[in-house]
């Protein structure tokens, strides 16, 4: 079993006629309602390549959520993908409707925020686990099962021959989180999108969990997608981070580069924000106010309104996504100038 | 298994107190059995003897225990309208209504059912709309009103089945409409409400998400889980259909346990009405714990516990 699941891989990595994994070109994805269209994303590109962990950070309703599940093409109605371009290995997975059901599920697989609500509670772990490998792989019932139990263990899980009999309810959530992840490695995907996979975990399990992407990564050589609000999360995980701000990058660079060299306001406050243990603090650094209604957007820069150094322009005019050299973009006027523009 | 044998219990509870109600109700309302046994205008002397022969002048608890003693011997007594034994004409007639509820919750469960899913399914569009009207024709029409209108038009006016009786399995059609819309609207609401709830749990994005084909996510996914209040509805309907069954049977002249019993009221005939309101609530109990095994055996949360 092990043979065939690892010559499959094999054979996907051979064929690689593609420089990125993913290639998310301007995503658009509105949600039309009566009260008006709220521009969850809008325009959000971004590439990611084999084995890198891409992590996507940002407020509430910031959009990073939304914007996955665009990727996944799963977004909840009233939203609607309305414009832009997802291309999966090459192939745009957008164009043609059928494009996403030969991937979703086996090359690009998700993680979600709550292992508590995100398994059915009727159904066995084991049943939940083989159905996508015996719909993806074509095997038989047996085989599904010994391939289910192999990445049982990969996640760190004991006695998984015992697992697959017992439903959710009997297991922890960080257990559950972990059945997840080896649900969404069993089809030996290539993507990994994790939507807030540590938030509602306690902390010494979220490192579990973390390292676990971690290592996962290196060893399947995976792509990793990793959503988070917190930034010391994605200080441990990603190798390059997007800041996300009203359904917009603001900011995209090296993780090493964002932490130590923050260029856009918002990234700025948002490490500050980040409580420290080494340096006496009175007080926790917040950003002052809070993320506007999508449907209300301010004119021009939409952090402009919480900016301390915002400006007139910023006020009036959008900023454009500005490359400030090494891979350094920032969406904000003050880079303007000592830019040259994205081509 | 702890949480059976609770069920069970209690069922054997309550059936214990519904014969003990349903011998005093009896015992109470008026009318004397033994002038009735007796026969109109028969001497008072005669009655006293009836009386006697009857067992009608002993306490109520002595004749409690003498009804229940008979009853688990199989002995539901003598009809006082035809002075035959009772358990014979009990039993056929009680196999005719089982037969018209479980074809009647048939129809309820498997159209029921069918309309709530695709109702859910296409929620918001004319589907939605034409079963939710299916629905509320169900609920608000009464049974005999359903049933004579049914009789009206495809028996006497297409003349496609029998007005009455149960001969042929034409027959059987009618009633078992009549006697299941009503179950049928009520299915069909908790199915499309349940069904509705499921399909925005996380679970569902989780099915979705990992490429499963709909039938898969719908069926499985979905409608297991939405099977659980359901399938308390079906339970708590069959009661009512075996309830139902007097009108229906009353309006089709079907010779079943509702038609037997408003017969045996309309003729005083106490130990007849005792008989079948017995077996009507042993039926309804029993039901009920099946309902509860099917609950059990749906729900792995309770499994566990028990």
């Amino acid at each position: 079993m092990t043979k065939l699941t690892d010559m499959k891989r094999e054979k996907d990595s051979g064929q690689a006629q593609w420089e990125y994994l993913l290639e998310v070109e301007d995503l658009k994805t509105y949600f039309i309602t009566k009260a008006g269209t709220g521009k969850a994303v809008d325009g959000v590109s971004f590439r990611l390549k084999k084995g890198e962990i891409l992590g996507l950070i940002g407020e509430s309703g910031s959009g990073k959520s939304v914007a996955v599940k665009s990727i996944m093409q799963i977004v909840p109605k009233p939203g609607r993908i309305v414009g832009g371009k997802v291309r999966f290995k090459g192939e745009d997975l957008l164009g043609d409707a059928k494009a996403i059901q030969r991937v979703r599920g086996k090359d690009m697989t998700m993680i979600f925020q709550e292992p508590m609500t995100s398994l059915n509670p009727v159904l066995t772990i084991g049943r939940q686990m083989t159905e996508g490998i015996m719909l993806h792989l074509h095997l038989k019932q047996k085989q599904a099962e010994d391939v289910a139990c192999k990445y049982l263990e990969m996640v760190k899980i004991p006695n998984p021959q015992e697992i697959l009999k017992r439903y959710p309810h009997h297991l922890s959530g960080g257990m559950r989180q972990r059945v997840m992840i080896a649900m969404a490695l069993e089809t030996n995907s290539s993507l990994l999108i994790a939507d807030e996979p540590t938030t509602a975990l306690d902390v010494t399990i979220q490192q579990q969990i973390l390292a676990l992407i971690r290592e996962l990564r290196d060893r399947l050589n995976m792509g990793v997608i990793f959503i988070t609000h917190d930034m010391g999360v994605i200080n441990e995980i990603s190798d390059h981070t997007a800041v996300m701000y009203c359904g917009k990058i603001q900011e995209y660079a090296s993780t090493r580069e964002v932490m130590k060299n923050p260029l856009h306001p918002y990234t700025q406050a948002l490490i500050q924000a980040i409580p420290r243990i080494d340096t006496e603090q009175e007080e926790l650094h917040t950003i002052p106010g809070s993320v506007p209604s999508l449907l209300n957007l301010p004119a021009g820069c939409s952090f402009s309104n919480r900016c301390q150094y915002a400006c007139e322009q910023c006020k009036n005019e959008t900023p454009e996504l500005y490359d400030t050299g090494d891979g350094h973009f920032v969406r904000c006027w003050r880079y303007a100038d000592t830019s040259t523009k994205e081509g | 298994m702890k949480y059976v044998l609770k069920r069970l219990c209690s069922a054997v509870i309550v059936l214990f107190v519904m014969s003990v109600v349903i011998f005093l109700i009896i015992h109470w309302i008026p009318g004397d059995p033994a002038e009735i046994y007796a026969g109109t205008g028969a001497s008072a002397s005669t009655v006293e003897t009836v009386r006697k022969t009857m067992g009608l002048d002993r306490p109520l608890v002595v004749q409690y225990v003498d009804w229940l003693k008979g009853v688990f011997q199989g002995d539901f007594g003598i009809s006082l309208s035809t002075k035959e034994e009772i358990l014979p004409t009990l039993a056929t007639k009680f196999i005719n209504t089982l037969q018209l509820s479980v074809y009647g919750a048939a129809f309820a469960i498997i159209c029921g059912i069918g309309l709530g899913v695709l109702s859910a399914l296409y929620h918001n569009t004319i589907i939605d709309v034409f079963s939710m009207l299916v629905a509320i024709i169900g609920i608000s029409m009464p049974v005999y009103w359903v049933g004579m209108l049914l009789v009206m038009v495809f028996s006497i006016q297409l003349g496609i089945f029998p007005v009455t009786g149960n001969e042929t399995w034409l027959s059987y059609v009618l009633p078992s409409i009549c006697i299941g819309l009503n179950s049928l609207a009520v299915i069909t609401r908790m199915t499309r409400s349940s069904m509705l709830e499921v399909l925005n749990e996380d679970y569902i994005v989780t099915a979705v998400a990992k490429g499963l084909r709909k039938p898969s996510i719908y069926f499985v996914h979905a409608l297991k889980n939405a099977m659980i209040p359901i399938i308390t509805t079906i339970g708590m309907q069959f009661g009512y259909l075996m309830g139902g069954s007097v009108l229906t049977e009353t309006v089709f002249v079907y010779p079943g346990l509702g038609k037997y019993l408003v017969d045996s009221i309309q003729a005083r005939d106490y130990p007849a009405i005792q008989a079948s309101l017995l077996v009507l609530v042993t039926v309804f109990i029993i039901v009920n714990f099946l309902v509860d095994l099917a609950y059990f055996m749906l729900n792995p949360r309770l499994r566990s516990e028990g």
